[in-house]
């Protein structure tokens, strides 16, 4: 999940007048770095767990996996949300560059990221299992029993495949961005 | 946010593409095997739902047998109980439900109740109605029992289906991901570098963009770009290379165009040269000629002068004798008279002379002219000669030496033609100078005559005509001394002009030999250039 934006390269005259790619760089500092990375691992723990507790459906050890994906799902909303505090804060440097651009891609990363934990939420508090790890309960956020519990699980569910999807393609575009941009980007480190 | 060793390349792209695929892989995997778990269960517990089913079938027999004991023996009634209570408390178990437990507890509780109530009749009625109600109870436990399996059972499939459904359509679309983005990083950048490299265009853009990456593609890229760069190098080399040679052969060709035209100069200026030369030696020789002609008749002038000092001495001495013996005045005067034709005769001779004389110097200045303009010509030829043996350079050198030489005798020969126009000048107003003086003698020499004759009638004015006649002699043996002196320097300054003559022909010689060696340096230079050239 590479923060490096601006997919596509600029392209701009040189003296000599020979068109030359010019490549948007982009370095991130540590903290980003960390919530970026912990995201992803939050996100594909949660695909990996979801998946699971839905498959097993019940038993004893699925009520346990239940519990942890409901933390770890709070636990990824609160890391989204400082996230964007950070970024709030902390602009990345260079953001204020005229080429500077985040592409629609991000945003919707952004927004499926809080989507998510918020519609998983919804539907226990509809369904009436707030209870999380440690013997916590969570607050309520929609109506008990309000009779949408399986509509806003299945949209939970679903969603959860189509961000997995919107995944993919940010690899996929990142690492278009990175094999073209990694040269300069040495060049300027090194 | 990749870490700093990933570089694109396929290696690390096949790991990425691995690691998700794998992920969704492990997690189909995965489902599957809790899939395969989940169903056991289910089948366990559909078995376990099956024997609970035959077991209280096998109790219902039993307990029809229980509700009419009359028909039977007494004995038959503790086994049948015991057969009821095993099946119950089986059932039971099998379901596994606490509700389906206590129903077996009171069922076996029942049981025992009509044990005891089989020995009364009323209360065995009461017992058995009692029994019959909860073996129905306990069947519809068993019913609900199966429905709910059922229920799990299908709950459990249509939730794997879903699952492994999303999580194929997931693998489906990234692997279509792949195949798409590995041909935009794969395919299209080696389809493209090879149109590049079959049409030999440096200049691509996408090669510029290519060379930027990373990972194969890139180091491909700009071993192309490299590879092209030291092509361009190569063949402006070889365009450099081409240029030179062309310029060598141009020059070369330069070259020899100008020594063609240079040999037909130098032969043309040899040919002329040696035409002057030619011409310049038979002109000497007839100055030669004319200048033995004109010693001849200088030496026969000075003789003839010679002759008519004696002559005027002659009369001079006539005079005297005329003047002492003036007896004999008659016979004197007629020898005078005879004298005096003979000396008229005599100048007469000289004065032609002295006109041959003029003739030939003037016949001499126009071949001394003649010469003088072909020296000049010479001069110039040897200039011409001079400067082109420079433009040749080094094989012109032996030109300019020859060139040097012409040029000196043809000083030469000016100088020699100064000369011979300085002593001309000198003969032809010497010549000049004798004719004034013939003429006067042939005056003086009529005069004597006409005095000669004059004495025999005039005999009276003897005395002061023998007075004339003395001082007129005095004066023409001045002229005639002086006529001789001249003579004397005319007859020097032909030889002079001879001399002068001679060294013309001796240089003129001199050229004609310069001329000849000339052409054979000429014709050495065109077969030399000519073998360079073939």
């Amino acid at each position: 999940m590479s923060m490096a934006a601006g997919a596509d390269e600029d392209r701009v005259r040189d003296e000599a007048g020979s068109a030359l790619p010019r490549y948007t760089i982009r370095s991130y500092r540590v903290p980003a770095k960390v919530f970026h990375w912990v995201t992803a691992a939050l996100v594909f723990f949660m695909v990996a767990s979801g998946v699971t507790m839905k498959q097993l459906g019940e038993g004893p050890f699925a009520d346990t996996l239940f519990n942890i994906h409901k933390t770890t799902g709070v636990l990824t909303l609160a890391v989204v949300l400082l996230r964007l505090i950070y970024r709030v804060i902390m602009p990345d440097p260079g953001a204020d560059r005229e080429d500077y651009r985040r592409p629609f891609l991000h945003w919707m990363l952004y927004a499926a990221l809080i989507l998510m934990p918020l519609l998983g939420w919804s539907g226990i508090s509809d369904f009436g299992s707030r209870g999380i790890l440690f013997g916590l309960e969570l607050p309520a956020i929609w109506p008990e029993g309000a009779g949408y519990a399986s509509f806003l699980l299945e949209t939970h569910a679903y969603l959860a495949f189509g961000m997995l999807a919107l995944v993919a393609l940010h690899i996929g575009i990142a690492m278009q961005d990175h094999m073209t941009r990694a040269r300069e980007a040495a060049d300027r480190e090194g | 946010m990749f870490p700093r060793a990933f570089e694109g390349q396929v290696a690390q792209r096949l790991a990425v593409w691995g690691g998700m695929l794998g992920f969704l892989f492990a997690l189909y995997a995965g489902m599957e095997l809790i899939h395969a778990w989940r169903i056991s269960e289910i089948s366990r517990d559909i078995e376990r739902a099956a024997a609970a089913v035959a077991a209280h079938a096998g109790a219902d027999a039993a307990f029809a047998r229980l509700v009419v004991p009359r028909a039977r023996g007494g004995n038959s009634v503790g086994a049948d109980a015991i057969l009821i209570r095993q099946s119950t408390n089986r059932e039971a178990e099998l379901i596994g439900d606490d509700n389906a437990r206590a129903l077996a507890g009171d069922a076996n509780l029942l049981l025992d109740q009509l044990g005891n109530a089989l020995r009364g009749a009323d209360e065995h009625a009461v017992a058995v109605n009692m029994l019959a109600g909860k073996r129905a109870s306990l069947g519809l436990a068993l019913a609900g029992t199966i429905e709910g399996l059922y229920a799990r059972h299908a709950n459990l499939l249509a939730t794997d289906r879903k699952n492994k459904m999303l999580i194929a359509l997931l693998a489906l679309f990234v692997f279509g991901q792949i195949l798409i983005l590995e041909y935009r990083w794969l395919v299209k950048p080696m389809v493209h570098m090879a149109s590049v490299l079959r049409k030999g265009d440096a200049t691509s853009r996408l090669l510029a963009t290519d060379a930027f990456r990373r990972d194969e593609i890139g180091a491909l890229a700009r071993a192309l770009g490299s590879h092209f760069g030291m092509v361009q190098q190569q063949q402006q080399a070889a365009r450099d290379e081409h240029d030179v040679l062309s310029g060598r052969l141009a020059r070369q060709d330069q070259l020899k165009r100008e020594s063609v035209a240079f040999q037909d100069r130098i032969a043309e200026v040899v040919q002329r040269l040696e035409g002057h030369a030619g011409r310049m030696s038979s002109a000497s020789e007839n100055l030669v000629a004319i200048a033995s002609d004109a010693e001849k008749h200088a030496t026969a002038s000075a003789e003839s002068t010679g002759r008519v000092s004696g002559h005027v001495d002659v009369v001079a001495s006539s005079i005297g004798d005329i003047a002492s013996t003036m007896t004999s005045v008659a016979e004197e005067a007629e020898r005078t008279s005879e004298v005096a034709a003979a000396a008229r005769h005599l100048v007469q001779a000289a004065s032609d002379d002295a006109r041959a004389l003029t003739e030939a110097a003037r016949t001499i200045e126009q071949v001394i002219a003649l010469i003088h303009e072909v020296a000049a010509q010479t001069n110039l030829l040897a200039l011409n000669a001079t400067i082109e043996a420079a433009r040749a350079g080094e094989m012109g050198r032996g030109f300019a030496v020859v060139a040097a030489e012409v040029k000196q005798l043809a000083t030469r020969t000016s100088r020699a033609t100064e000369d011979i126009r300085g002593g001309l000048q000198g003969i032809t107003s010497a010549s000049v100078r004798i004719a004034e003086r013939v003429a006067r003698l042939v005056e003086s020499v009529e005069e004597v005559d006409t005095v000669a004759a004059s004495i025999a009638t005039s005999m009276r004015e003897q005395d002061a005509n023998s007075r004339t006649i003395t001082s007129n002699t005095a004066n023409t043996a001045e002229d005639v001394r002086k006529f001789a002196e001249t003579f004397q320097r005319v007859a020097g300054l032909v030889g002079d002009a001879k001399q002068a003559a001679q060294l013309v022909t001796k240089v003129s010689s001199d050229l004609g030999q310069q001329a000849a060696d000339l052409r054979t340096a000429v014709e050495r230079f065109v077969a030399t250039t000519q073998r360079i050239a073939a």
